[in-house]
C-alpha cells in the first residue's frame, strides 16, 4: 500500500470529518439530482415514450395538449404531407379519479390513443384502460374500476405499463371515444366532438415539422418529439434551475476539499521537505495529495448513495424522488472532478516546498 | 579515490537587493570511507556547503563532483534522481515519516524511486536495521522509539540505497551526550564497513574525534582540514 | 482582535477557502428559499393573495382549482349559510392570449366585482371595475401584461386593457388576469365554441364578522354535498405540487443548514490544533484564556460575515437569473438566514474553544515540539 493511503488508515480521524462533510454534499447532490430526475421523467414519460418523430399541435395552442385542438380537416392535411407514414390522434384529460376500496382520490391523465406508445397495446374496447405503474404504487389493482373525474366515468384497468405519467400524473391509455367520453362529461365546458383530438402523434421521415407545417398552412406546430418534450411546462425551468444548485453545490465540494487539503498540506511542509531532500519529487508528492482527496470523493459518494437510497425509501409517495444509474455516474464524476480540482490548490504550496528546508532545521 | 569533489564552490544569496556571501571559493574532497567532520558557528555556511554537496541546492559558481556526477548544471529534476540514487541523508529531528513503521521508513526510499517495496527490499531493510540494533523495534512507529533510535532508523534509511556519499545534518543535537556517542560510533561503524564517505555538520566539538578529518568554516571560508583520526 | 486580524492577514487562502465555502452554502440556502417562495408563488400565488377567505371547490377535484367546477344550486345552498356573509362564483381557466404581439398562455381568475376573489396585492394601478378591464401579474408586465396594455383571449375573443398590476399572484407558472366574471364566461366561450354552458370553477366566501373561516368550510362541508370548502391557506397548501415541492425542498435545506456548521467547525478545530503550540506559547507568556477564546470567536464571526456577503452577492446576482420566477431581493430573509448559520458555526467552534481552554501553559517549557 502506497504512502498516502497507509496515511489515511494509521491517521483517519482527520480524514473521517472530512468525509462525513463530504458525504451530506453528496447526499445533497444525489437528491437533487434524483429529484430532478424524478420531476422531469415523471412529467414526461407519456410523451417519452411515444413511438412516433413528430407531435402536431394546433398553432393558438403554444405546444400545449390541453390547449391544443386538431379537426379532421388539419388531420386530413397532415396526413397528406410529404414524409408522414402514420398518424394517430392523442388526448389528455386530467383528473381525479375514485380507486375502489380507497378514500383518497387518485391523480390520473386520462390519455386517449391510437398508435400505441412503448410498452402499451393496441388501444382497448371503450371504457378499459392500461393504467400507469405510478398508479399502482397508490393502490390501483388490475381489475379495479376507477371512477374518473366528478362525473365518475367508470374505466377498468386492464393492465399495466411502465414510466409513462404525464405532468406527475399516472396516465390512463384508453381509446379516443373513452377520452371524449371523460373530456364532455367532466368538462362539459372544454368538451369536444367526435372528430377532434389534441394533438397528432407522426411517424414518417423527412423534416416533417417544415414539410407538416406547410401542408396545414399554418393551422398546426408541429415539433419534433424532444423538442415537445422540453416544451411541457416547466420542464425546462425545472432543469436549469436545480442544474445551477448543483453545479453551486459542486463548487462548495471544491471549496470544502480545498480547504481541508490545504490545512492538511500546511501540517506536512516539514515532512515533504524531509522527502523531497532524499528524493521524492513534487509529483510525486503532489499526486499523493490527489489520491488522498479522490479517496475521500470516493467513500463520499458510496455513503451519500446509500443515505439518498435510504431518503428516497423514507419519504412520501408525493415527493418524486428518483435514483437512475446515470444521476449515481454524473454525481460520481462530479465529486471526482471537484475532488481533484480542489486537492489542487495545494499544488502550488507543495511545489514550493525547498527541499533544502530539510537541512538546518530543529524541529 | 574521491567521492566528493567541489572546487571554488561560491554561493551567494540575494536578499533585499544586497548579495551575501554564504560560501566563497570553497574546494574541499571526500574519499571513499573518509568521515569528515564539518565544524563551524551558527550562519558560518555549513548548511549552504551541506545542501550543496548534497544537491539541494545549486552553486553559483564552481563545480560539484559527487560520485563521477557533475552536478554543476544539473536541474531539479536530474537533482531530485541524483539525490535519491546517490546521496544518503540524515537530518537533525524532523526525519522520519511520523505514520510509517521503522522498517517502511526504509521502504520509502523504494517507494520515491518508483519501487514496490518488494521481498528484495524487504529483506534488505530488515537486515539494515538488524544491523543497526533495532530488529526488533521493525514493526513500531518513530513516536514509539527513543530519540537515539529514531537515529539509527534515520541512518538505515541513508543507507537503504547504498550511497557513496551520506551527509549529516547534526545527528545528535536532539541527543543527550551518552546516546549521541553511541550514534556517532554506530555511523562511524558503518561507514566504514561500507567504505562510504560522509560528511557530519556538527558544533559539539566532542563529536569530532569519531571524523577521520575536521574542516572549519567561518564566514564562508574553508580552513585547511586536518586529520584528527 | 489584534491576534485575530494577524493569523487571517497570513493565512488568506485558508481563511478565504472557509469565508469562500460558507458564502456558497449560505448562499445556496438564500437561494433555494427564495426559489422555494417563488415556486410557491408562481404555483398558487394567484390563491394566496386574493381576497376570498373560503374556497370551495368540486369534491373530486383533488384540491385543484383546475380540475373543479361548481354547480348554481351547490353556490345558493352555500350563500344561505351562517357565517356567510358574501359566496360569488370564481372563475379559472388556462387560456391561450394575444399580449405583447405575440400569442401566450395565461390564467384567468373572474370574480364579481364588489365580490370576494379580487386580487389583495395590486402594487400598482387600480382595481378592475369594467368587462374590458383586468389586474395582471406584475412579474409578468414586461411581457405584455403592463399597464395599459391589451391583451385578447385567441382566437379572436374577448380584449381587456389591463389597469393593475399586483404583486406574487401567479398560478400554474403562467401569467395571470383577473378580470370580471363576465370577461371569464367569454373567454370560456371563445376557447370552446363546443361549450354547452359555463360553469364557475369554484365559490369564493367571505367569512362575516364574529366566525372563523374554518368554522364556515366546516359548516359547508357537513351541510353541502359535492364539494370539499378550504380556508385559503388549506386552498394554497393542498393546491397540486405545493406540499411535494415543500417536502423536498425541506429536505435539502435542512442538509445544507447541517453542512455550514460541520464546515466551520472542522476547520476551527483542525487550525486550533495545528496552532497548539503557538497557543500554549502565548498562555505560558501571560495571554489570558479568555483573549485566545475571544480571538477565535471574532474569526467565526469574521469568516460568517464575509460569506454572508458573499453569499448576499451572489444571490442577488443570480435573482437576475431565475427573473421568470418573479423573486425580489429582500434583505430580511438574507439577515435571518446569516445570523442562523452564525449561530449554528459558534455552536461547533465551541469543540475549539473547549480544546484551547485545556491548553496547559506550563507544556510549553517541557519542549513538547510541534507535532508532525
Amino acid at each position: 500500500m502506497s504512502l498516502p493511503l497507509k496515511e489515511m488508515r494509521r491517521r483517519p480521524s482527520r480524514f473521517i470529518v472530512a468525509t462525513v462533510v463530504l458525504s451530506f454534499l453528496a447526499t445533497l447532490l444525489m437528491f437533487l439530482g434524483g429529484l430532478l430526475d424524478g420531476l422531469y421523467l415523471g412529467s414526461t414519460g407519456a410523451i417519452r415514450s411515444q413511438q412516433g418523430d413528430a407531435i402536431v399541435f394546433s398553432s393558438s395552442a403554444l405546444d400545449s395538449f390541453i390547449r391544443s385542438r386538431i379537426t379532421a380537416d388539419d388531420r386530413a392535411a397532415v396526413e397528406s404531407a410529404p414524409g408522414v407514414e402514420e398518424v394517430g390522434g392523442i388526448g389528455f384529460a386530467l383528473l381525479g379519479a375514485t380507486v375502489p376500496a380507497q378514500a383518497d382520490l387518485v391523480d390520473v391523465a386520462v390519455a386517449g390513443y391510437e398508435l400505441p406508445p412503448r410498452g402499451v397495446p393496441e388501444p382497448p374496447p371503450d371504457f378499459e384502460g392500461i393504467a400507469d405503474t405510478r398508479l399502482e404504487d397508490q393502490g390501483v389493482r388490475k381489475g379495479d374500476t376507477l371512477l374518473v373525474g366528478p362525473a365518475s366515468v367508470p374505466i377498468t384497468v386492464v393492465g399495466f405499463v411502465d414510466d409513462t405519467s404525464y405532468l406527475l400524473q399516472g396516465s390512463l391509455w384508453v381509446n379516443l371515444t373513452t377520452w371524449r367520453e371523460v373530456q364532455n362529461q367532466n368538462r362539459p365546458d372544454a368538451a369536444v366532438a367526435d372528430d377532434i383530438v389534441q394533438a397528432l402523434v407522426v411517424r414518417g421521415s423527412g423534416d416533417l415539422p417544415a414539410s407538416i407545417d406547410a401542408a396545414t398552412a399554418g393551422a398546426t406546430h408541429t415539433l419534433s418529439l424532444d423538442d415537445a418534450v422540453l416544451a411541457i411546462p416547466g420542464v425546462k425551468q425545472q432543469r436549469d434551475t436545480f442544474n445551477q444548485i448543483i453545479y453551486t453545490t459542486l463548487f462548495v465540494v471544491l471549496a470544502v476539499v480545498g480547504l481541508f487539503f490545504s490545512l492538511l498540506t500546511l501540517e506536512r511542509l516539514g515532512l515533504y521537505g524531509v522527502l523531497k531532500a532524499i528524493g521524492a519529487s513534487t509529483k510525486r508528492l503532489f499526486s499523493g495529495v490527489v489520491l488522498q482527496a479522490v479517496f475521500v470523493a470516493i467513500v463520499a459518494f458510496v455513503i451519500g448513495s446509500l443515505l439518498s437510497i435510504a431518503a428516497a425509501a423514507a419519504l412520501p409517495v408525493e415527493v418524486p424522488l428518483q435514483l437512475t444509474p446515470a444521476r449515481f455516474l454524473s454525481t460520481f464524476i462530479g465529486l471526482l472532478v471537484a475532488a481533484v480540482l480542489g486537492s489542487a490548490i495545494s499544488l502550488r504550496r507543495v511545489t514550493k516546498v525547498d527541499p533544502a528546508s530539510a537541512i538546518g532545521t530543529a524541529s | 579515490m574521491t567521492v566528493l569533489d567541489m572546487r571554488d564552490v561560491r554561493k551567494v544569496y540575494n536578499s533585499g537587493g544586497d548579495d551575501i556571501v554564504a560560501l566563497d571559493h570553497a574546494t574541499v574532497q571526500v574519499d571513499h570511507g573518509e568521515i569528515v567532520a564539518l565544524l563551524g558557528p551558527s550562519g558560518s555556511g555549513k548548511t549552504t556547503l551541506l545542501s550543496i554537496a548534497g544537491g539541494l541546492l545549486t552553486a553559483t559558481e564552481g563545480s560539484v563532483v559527487v560520485g563521477g556526477h557533475d552536478i554543476s548544471g544539473y536541474n531539479a529534476k536530474q537533482l531530485t534522481d541524483f539525490r535519491r540514487n546517490n546521496v544518503g541523508f540524515v537530518f537533525q529531528a524532523v526525519n522520519l515519516v511520523p505514520f510509517l513503521t521503522a522498517e517502511e521508513n526504509l521502504l520509502v526510499v523504494d517507494e520515491l524511486g518508483g519501487g514496490k517495496g518488494g521481498k528484495q527490499s524487504k529483506g534488505r531493510a530488515r537486515q539494515l536495521l538488524d544491523e543497526l540494533g533495532l530488529g526488533h523495534r521493525l514493526k513500531n512507529l518513530p513516536a514509539q522509539l527513543s530519540g537515539g533510535e529514531r537515529q539509527r532508523v534515520a541512518i538505515g534509511r541513508a543507507l537503504f540505497n547504498n550511497p557513496k556519499l551520506v551527509l549529516f545534518d547534526e545527528p545528535t543535537s536532539a541527543l543527550d551526550t551518552k546516546i549521541g556517542e553511541q550514534v556517532m560510533e554506530l555511523i562511524q561503524a558503518e561507514m566504514k564497513a561500507r567504505d562510504t564517505a560522509a560528511i557530519i555538520v556538527t558544533h559539539d566539538t566532542r563529536m569530532t574525534h569519531y571524523a577521520d578529518r575536521t574542516v572549519h568554516i567561518v564566514d564562508g571560508r574553508l580552513d585547511a582540514g586536518s586529520v584528527t583520526a | 482582535m489584534f491576534l485575530a486580524y494577524h493569523e487571517m492577514r497570513r493565512a488568506k487562502i485558508r481563511f478565504g477557502l472557509l469565508a469562500g465555502a460558507v458564502g456558497l452554502l449560505v448562499f445556496l440556502i438564500l437561494f433555494q428559499q427564495a426559489l422555494l417562495g417563488g415556486l410557491i408563488n408562481q404555483f398558487v400565488g394567484a390563491l394566496k393573495n386574493q381576497s376570498a377567505d373560503v374556497l370551495v371547490y368540486s369534491d373530486r377535484a383533488r384540491q385543484n382549482i383546475e380540475a373543479s367546477f361548481i354547480f348554481p344550486d351547490q353556490l345558493a345552498q352555500v350563500q344561505q349559510l351562517e357565517g356567510v356573509s358574501a359566496a360569488s362564483p370564481l372563475g379559472e381557466g388556462t387560456f391561450t392570449v394575444l399580449a405583447g404581439g405575440k400569442q401566450q398562455n395565461a390564467v384567468i381568475f373572474g370574480y364579481e366585482i364588489g365580490q370576494p376573489g379580487q386580487p389583495t396585492n395590486v402594487v400598482e394601478g387600480r382595481m378592475v371595475d369594467a368587462d374590458d378591464e383586468a389586474v395582471a401579474s406584475e412579474k409578468d408586465r414586461a411581457e405584455g401584461f403592463d399597464i395599459g396594455d391589451v391583451v385578447q383571449v385567441m382566437p379572436d375573443g374577448v380584449k381587456v386593457t389591463i389597469v393593475g398590476l399586483a404583486r406574487n399572484s401567479n398560478f400554474s407558472v403562467t401569467p395571470v388576469l383577473f378580470t370580471h366574471y363576465a370577461t371569464f364566461e367569454s373567454a370560456k366561450k371563445t376557447k370552446n365554441p363546443d361549450a354547452e354552458f359555463i360553469v364557475p370553477s369554484a365559490i369564493a366566501v367571505s367569512v362575516g364578522p364574529g366566525h372563523t373561516a374554518q368554522e364556515v368550510v366546516d359548516r359547508i362541508n357537513a351541510k353541502v354535498d359535492g364539494v370539499e370548502a378550504l380556508t385559503r391557506q388549506q386552498a394554497v397548501d393542498g393546491a397540486p405540487g405545493v406540499s411535494s415541492v415543500r417536502a423536498s425542498f425541506a429536505i435539502i435545506l435542512g442538509l445544507f443548514y447541517l453542512v455550514v456548521p460541520l464546515v466551520t467547525g472542522l476547520f476551527f478545530l483542525i487550525v486550533t490544533f495545528q496552532k497548539a503550540s503557538a497557543l500554549t506559547l502565548l498562555r505560558a507568556i501571560g495571554a489570558k484564556s479568555s483573549t485566545l477564546v475571544v480571538s477565535l470567536l471574532v474569526q467565526v464571526v469574521a469568516i460568517t460575515l464575509v460569506g454572508s456577503v458573499i453569499a448576499f452577492g451572489l444571490y442577488a446576482a443570480s435573482l437576475q437569473s431565475v427573473k421568470n420566477l418573479g423573486v425580489h431581493v429582500e434583505i430580511g430573509p438574507v439577515i435571518v438566514t446569516s445570523l442562523v448559520v452564525l449561530a449554528l458555526a459558534l455552536l461547533t467552534s465551541l469543540i475549539a474553544v473547549r480544546r484551547v481552554l485545556k491548553l496547559d501553559p506550563l507544556s510549553a517549557t517541557t519542549g513538547a515540539g510541534v507535532q508532525v
